[in-house]
């Protein structure tokens, strides 16, 4: 089978060029002896099957980003039978610097000028048979996104894919340096290529005069958020209720009669342990579906980008980029999209900034539980408050935690970003990026969260004596811990319950109680003073969001020591904060 | 010659020199920023914000704290 790479500078239109070509055939996979995962697909070109593997977005094949130093190690790695360059028409001036460094690493490459339909609109002259003749390589002039062009992009692609040359690894030491293929590209679009003298006003500029205006443009911003997070639960949570009361059904009407005939204990088992883990995952499906597809729209629209310029000067003090801050916000609906969309950022340790602060938003299904509490707690008229201050709390924690980790993962200064003009997002291209999106994560927090769930069940149905479960004991294991923060031995269960997903909280801290949910907060208040139930709030409300968040950190971190490290700082800061709390409380009594 | 954080908005100007890492250096040139090009600066985030800055048909962000490094003239 024949290997082709998909190379091109970001924003260039390659992945909708790879989602024409492939379709919905693409997977996400590990690349060998790396640790990232890369698309590709098998598309038949040319009467042979070939790989087409659709690489990061890079500037310079000499670079030292994360993503450049990929591309690198792939292209060491692996042979090709030809690279792929997409570059974008109207940008040839700072894109061909990279088609002169990958023609001149020996890896037969042929061409795809992208985004025809822009370069014309900007008054761009462009003779593509003469830019052929100068480069030595077949290039074709295409819209990925309208399929203009697209006879002679696969005539070119068939013929190349028919070649009967051995594949090659690029000669990275032959690659010329920044400032040489720069030269190199200049001399070469010399009367090729050319903007016009005065570049014409698009819509761009005249929506942009709104979308980024000094004042206006924050609060724009803020209502978008709004609107996106809004429809994002609007049509997420319903779907997320019909699958979940989809799967009760078929637990209650299939599932228990077929596993009527077995011992109660191993029934218990399947339906408490396993069917609820699987549960719980699959009610993320919907949510993470609309919600990928809605950021496809704020991401592909060009929209992100003006977010980052909005939120830019705040996000570069606590180390981090305006993009990160999107993704904060998105972390109030619920933290496992958040996670897996700090991928926008291409620097790891910007990544990884993020995604330890992006646990602390406080999501819709800890809001459940923050709204129970402060009604049982509260008088009607001081829980929207309460609310209030809760959600700065988590604002504050966030922003400390950004404040305590920014210089280990210090970003690069050199922040640039493209702004490109506005784009109708193509409706295909988001459906196949938001369907991978939710398949791999599924595919990922599956096993995970089974474990979780199996073992929350062990610790709560596992006899350790004295008519007792290893829950009780962990209770007075853990009260040297609970103690000083006023936690009560019992709900350490439910903190451990809590830890699976926020979702199932309050129906475990019924069955401690031994109540039905609606007579839950009548029993908490019998067994709880005021104090201790803020605490255990507190708590509830800093610590790991749930093991999906968990799973999605570990999926995109790749590394189970900042996992860890996730988990155990925000335990940590909610062990302290929830201390300092109870223990002020009592000192001011 | 002044450095590009203090260029008056809405002006366009040829770059002079870059100050700048290797690394800083490959990535500002990405964007088409490099000694002797001409570009426009068209916005100015508040707050310290980053620039924005029009090099042929590509416009970027750009940080001011980056931007100090870039000695830049006004076109004529």
């Amino acid at each position: 089978m024949k290997r082709f790479a998909l190379i091109g500078l970001p924003n260039t239109g390659k992945s909708t060029l790879f989602n024409r070509l492939t379709g919905m055939s693409q997977r996400v996979g590990n690349w060998p002896g790396l640790t990232v995962d890369l698309t590709s697909a098998r598309v038949l070109l040319g009467g042979s099957m070939v790989e087409l593997v659709d690489l990061p977005g890079v500037n310079d094949l000499t670079g030292y980003t994360d993503d450049e130093a990929v591309v690198r190690d792939v292209l060491m790695s692996t042979a090709f039978d030809a690279v792929v360059l997409v570059l974008n028409a109207a940008q040839l001036d700072r894109q061909l610097p990279l088609a002169m460094q990958i023609l001149a690493s020996g890896l037969p490459a042929v061409v795809v000028l992208n985004m025809a339909d822009e370069a014309r609109l900007m008054g761009i002259k462009l003779d593509v048979d003469a830019l052929q003749h100068k480069l030595g390589v077949s290039v074709a002039l295409v819209s990925a996104k309208r399929m203009e062009g697209w006879p002679r992009l696969m005539d070119m692609l068939n013929r190349q894919a028919s070649g009967t040359e051995p594949a090659v690894h690029a000669q990275l030491d032959k690659v010329p340096e920044t400032q040489e293929a720069i030269a190199l590209a200049h001399a070469c679009l010399q009367g090729v290529w050319s903007l016009p003298p005065v570049l014409p006003v698009g819509q761009t500029e005249k929506v942009d005069a709104w979308l980024m205006h000094p004042w206006l443009g924050l609060p724009l911003f803020f209502g978008f958020m709004a609107l996106l997070f809004n429809l994002t639960y609007q049509i997420g949570t319903p779907l997320q209720d019909l699958v979940g009361s989809g799967l009760d059904w078929f637990k209650e009407a299939a599932l228990g009669h077929w596993l009527a005939p077995l011992p109660a204990i191993v029934q218990s088992l399947l339906l408490d342990g396993i069917w609820q883990g699987v549960s719980t995952v699959l009610t993320f499906a919907p949510i993470l579906f609309v919600f990928f597809i809605l950021m496809a729209m704020v991401e592909d629209s060009g929209y992100l980008a003006r977010a980052a310029y909005l939120t830019d000067a705040f996000m570069a003090r606590l180390g981090l980029d305006g993009r990160g801050f999107v993704m904060q916000l998105m972390g109030f609906g619920c933290n496992v999209p958040a996670i897996l969309g700090t991928r926008v950022m291409r620097e790891r340790k910007q990544r990884l900034l993020t995604m330890l602060i992006i646990p602390f938003s406080l999501c819709s299904a800890r809001l459940q539980v923050v709204v129970f509490f402060s009604g049982i707690l509260f008088r009607p008229q001081q829980a929207p408050w309460v609310l209030l201050l809760l959600y700065l709390l988590s604002f504050a924690v966030a922003i400390f935690t950004a404040w305590v980790f920014k210089h280990r993962y210090r970003g690069n200064e050199a922040f640039l970003l493209e702004l490109p003009p506005y784009r109708l997002p193509g409706l295909r291209h988001m459906l196949i990026r938001a369907t991978g999106e939710v398949r791999a994560f599924l595919e990922l927090a599956s096993s995970f969260i089974l474990m979780g769930v199996v073992l929350v069940w062990l610790v709560s149905h596992i006899p350790a004596g004295h008519d007792k479960t290893l829950a009780d004991m962990l209770g007075s294991v853990m009260a040297p811990v609970l103690d000083p923060i006023g936690i009560r031995h019992e709900l350490a269960v439910a903190l451990l319950v809590g830890f699976v997903a926020k979702e199932i909280l309050l129906g475990g801290l019924a069955v401690i109680y031994g109540v039905p949910e609606a007579g839950l907060g009548a029993a908490l208040l019998h067994h709880l003073d005021w104090a201790s139930a803020m605490s255990f709030l507190i708590f509830t409300l800093i610590y790991v969001p749930c093991l999906s968040t968990v799973a999605a950190i570990r999926r995109e971190s790749k590394s189970r020591a900042f996992t860890a490290l996730s988990v155990v700082w925000s335990v940590l800061l909610a062990w302290v904060i929830a201390f300092v709390f109870y223990q002020g409380v009592h000192a001011l009594r | 010659m002044l450095s590009l954080d203090k260029f008056p908005l809405g002006c366009k100007g040829v770059v002079d020199s870059l100050e700048l890492s290797d690394e800083a250096f490959r990535r500002v040139a990405a964007f088409g920023l490099i000694p002797g090009s001409r570009f426009s600066l068209s916005r100015r985030a508040p707050f310290g914000g980053p620039l924005v800055l029009e090099v042929g048909c590509t416009r970027f962000l750009l940080r001011r704290s980056l931007a100090r490094f870039i000695q830049v003239k006004v076109a004529e």
